[in-house]
């Protein structure tokens, strides 16, 4: 069943140098269970899908879409007061940033508890008033909120949960503060878990700690998780399947396996050959010449033509479609590309 | 925590000693003396040296400072040069005056600042956001006796809803008159003060609503208003305090003034009074007592640092 289907989603910000186009008409497809890595470079607009997801991008940001349906409900009709009970609930979100995202006035387990009272039926008021009266006098630790929240850390692998409880933040170390967000993040029991960058700002050993998390947590709470990197490593140890994104569009989406074996968007084969690889020891790594383009009126078709080793001179006026590169599901939008069943895929 | 402000309050006597210390010599250090101001030019040297001995000013510096300090220690701030009347009975009467308008000011600054703040930031480049601003900028380009001058027009003379000269004592005239006395010379001084801690509670407000974290609580479904006083306010109000508290210093000068413009004798008249007469004990007195006030007023700033800032821990408290 699919958990999450986007297609053709755009976020525009009105700017005063003009409209910047962070996401330009993205598909994305998520099924029950799965995780699916979205990876590219700093800039690309993952970060900014991702939010439009959660409708969590401020103004002047602006999000259309053909479809945006999470459980086959659509999320662009929900009202604001329908997405605060579907965020942090049904759909959660984990941030790449573990030092500043978490509040460094409230304790670690109130920002747990606070989550569960929220969102499940634990008989405890969150009106503003019952909430100041939390922050002020303290939660209690007796109530079924703040049992869970200890529940949620002990599962996040945090020594002594009952006393780091009632820790604040900045008495955790930065792979404790991720595991706090995760705990956050799933102490609801979400259906989709949005990972932005959630082992960007670790070290590595640390990193693989979260990654293993991530996965168990896939098996015990039956979650979806759409991985939002631009480490390829993490992707081809954590990912079913995998989408590249560059300058606001999908490029190629691909399984792991395949687009690691057989990348075939000149974007991805660049970013492949610019990445370290550990089996095979290269002299030196190629680097992707220039930037990402600044995501104002790009007057080209393909966004990546002007770095593109294989550019011709079509690249800049025709729109690449996607076509079937390789195996089942592997696509990549590339006119360079000849589609293996001869037929290109419309998407708009 | 206790040893904390054990080493605090021994801090603060430091600087108030230090204090004392800089204006009693730095007042001697003023051309004219108390003894030529009373007595006039035309006053003859010896009637000038009798005066000078009768007042102890005859004496060495080192040892009216030394007998100064030995009152101080024993709490006797000494007479008025001019008078002869007790420091201490002339600050009975001046002192409450004065804390009764900076009260009124800090009551008045507060609740205007932090509402229009919040407001400001949260809608920010809306229009109420551009009304609070202009009239922020209004209230901290205006000197306040000038908003004195201003308000006894527009309350005491067009109007005439509110008295505009002279103090009602608490204890004699009720809270009442108390209040109508103060008030106007109260917002006078609180209207400046308000200004500058409106403006820190809205960019130190902005900055938060900014913050990953509050993201976070958006993502994890909190509403709107529990977002900004529950998540954000209490991160928000931790630069707030340290101006509202520094700021105070704003509302005694600004109480100063306004005192001369309501006929009010509080320490800003004394004070006035006594330096234009050279008359070195009120002086010293009263500046002393300033001192103290801001002395303490930091301190206790940062003891509601402790309340607002879980990162920060003084000294001893072992956690």
């Amino acid at each position: 069943m699919t958990m999450l289907e986007i297609r053709n989603l755009r976020t525009e910000f009105e700017t005063q140098r003009g409209t910047v186009t962070a996401v330009n008409g993205v598909d994305l497809h998520i099924d029950n269970g799965e995780i699916v890595g979205l990876v590219g470079e700093s800039g690309s607009g993952k970060s900014v899908l991702a939010q439009s997801v959660m409708r969590l991008v401020e103004d002047p940001g602006e999000v259309t879409a053909d479809e945006l349906l999470f459980k086959g409900e659509p999320l662009l009709e929900k009202s604001e007061a329908e997405m605060t009970a579907i965020r942090g609930n049904e759909i959660s979100m984990v941030f790449q940033d573990p030092m500043n995202s978490l509040n460094p006035t409230i304790t670690v387990g109130e920002q747990i508890a606070e989550t569960v009272r929220l969102h499940q039926d634990v008989g405890e008021s969150v009106s503003l008033s019952a909430e100041m009266k939390r922050k002020i006098i303290g939660a209690s630790k007796a109530s079924e909120s703040w049992r869970r929240a200890i529940e949620m850390l002990e599962s996040v692998q945090i020594p002594h949960p009952e006393s780091r409880a009632t820790d604040y933040p900045h008495e955790f170390s930065g792979g404790m503060r991720q595991r706090a967000m995760i705990a956050i993040a799933l102490s609801c029991e979400p259906d989709l878990l949005i990972a932005d960058e959630p082992t960007t700002a670790l070290d590595v050993t640390i990193q693989a700690q979260i990654l293993e998390e991530l996965h168990d947590i896939l098996e015990v709470f039956d979650t979806s998780i759409l991985l939002i990197t631009h480490d390829l490593a993490v992707v081809a140890e954590t990912c079913d399947r995998v989408n590249v994104m560059y300058a606001g569009e999908m490029v190629e989406r691909a399984t792991a396996r395949d687009l690691f074996e057989n990348p075939q968007h000149p974007y991805t084969q660049a970013l492949l050959a610019s990445t370290p690889q550990v089996e095979t020891a290269v002299d030196e790594l190629k680097p992707i010449p220039g930037t990402v383009p600044e995501p104002i009126d790009i007057p080209y078709a393909c966004h990546f033509a002007p770095r593109c080793p294989e550019a011709k001179e079509e690249c800049f006026e025709v729109d690449p479609a996607f076509r079937r590169v390789g195996s089942e599901g592997h696509e990549a939008a590339c006119i360079r590309r000849e589609p293996v069943d001869g037929e290109v895929i419309e998407n708009e | 925590m206790k040893k904390y402000i054990a080493k605090r309050v021994l801090n603060a006597l430091f600087v108030v000693w230090l204090v004392a210390t800089v204006v009693f010599f730095g007042l001697r250090a003023i051309p004219g003396g108390p003894v030529r101001t009373m007595l006039g030019a035309e006053a003859t040297e010896e009637a000038v040296n009798r005066m000078r001995a009768e007042l102890g000013l005859d004496q060495p510096l080192y040892v009216q400072y030394a007998e100064w300090m030995l009152d101080l220690i024993t709490l006797d701030l000494g007479q008025s040069l001019t008078s002869g009347e007790q420091i201490s009975v002339m600050m009975a009467s001046a002192v409450p005056r004065t804390l009764s308008i900076a009260l009124i000011g800090v009551v008045v600054g507060l609740g205007i600042a932090l509402p229009t703040g919040i407001i400001s930031a949260t809608r920010k480049g809306q229009r109420s956001d551009y009304v609070a601003t202009v009239a922020a900028f209004l209230g901290l380009s205006m000197p306040a006796f000038f908003i004195g001058i201003l308000l006894a027009l527009v309350f005491g003379v067009w109007w005439g809803v509110l008295p505009i000269v002279g103090y009602a004592p608490l204890q004699e005239d009720g809270i009442v008159e108390w209040f109508r006395r103060i008030l106007l010379p109260g917002i006078s001084v609180g209207v400046p003060y308000a200004a500058v801690v409106m403006r820190m509670t809205r960019s130190s407000l902005l900055e938060v609503l900014d913050a990953e974290y509050m993201k976070t609580a958006k993502a994890k479904g909190v509403g709107r208003t529990t977002r900004l006083y529950k998540h954000a306010m209490q991160n928000a109000l931790i630069p707030v305090v340290t101006v509202a508290g520094i700021q105070i210093a704003l509302v005694l000068v600004g109480s100063v003034t306004v005192e001369l413009v309501f006929g009010i004798q509080g320490i800003g008249r004394l004070l006035v009074d006594a330096i234009l007469d050279r008359n070195y004990p009120v002086t010293q007195s009263v500046i002393l007592l300033v001192a103290a006030i801001m002395v303490f007023m930091n301190l206790t700033v940062d003891i509601i640092y402790t309340f607002l800032d879980p990162r920060i821990r003084y000294g001893d408290e072992a956690s």
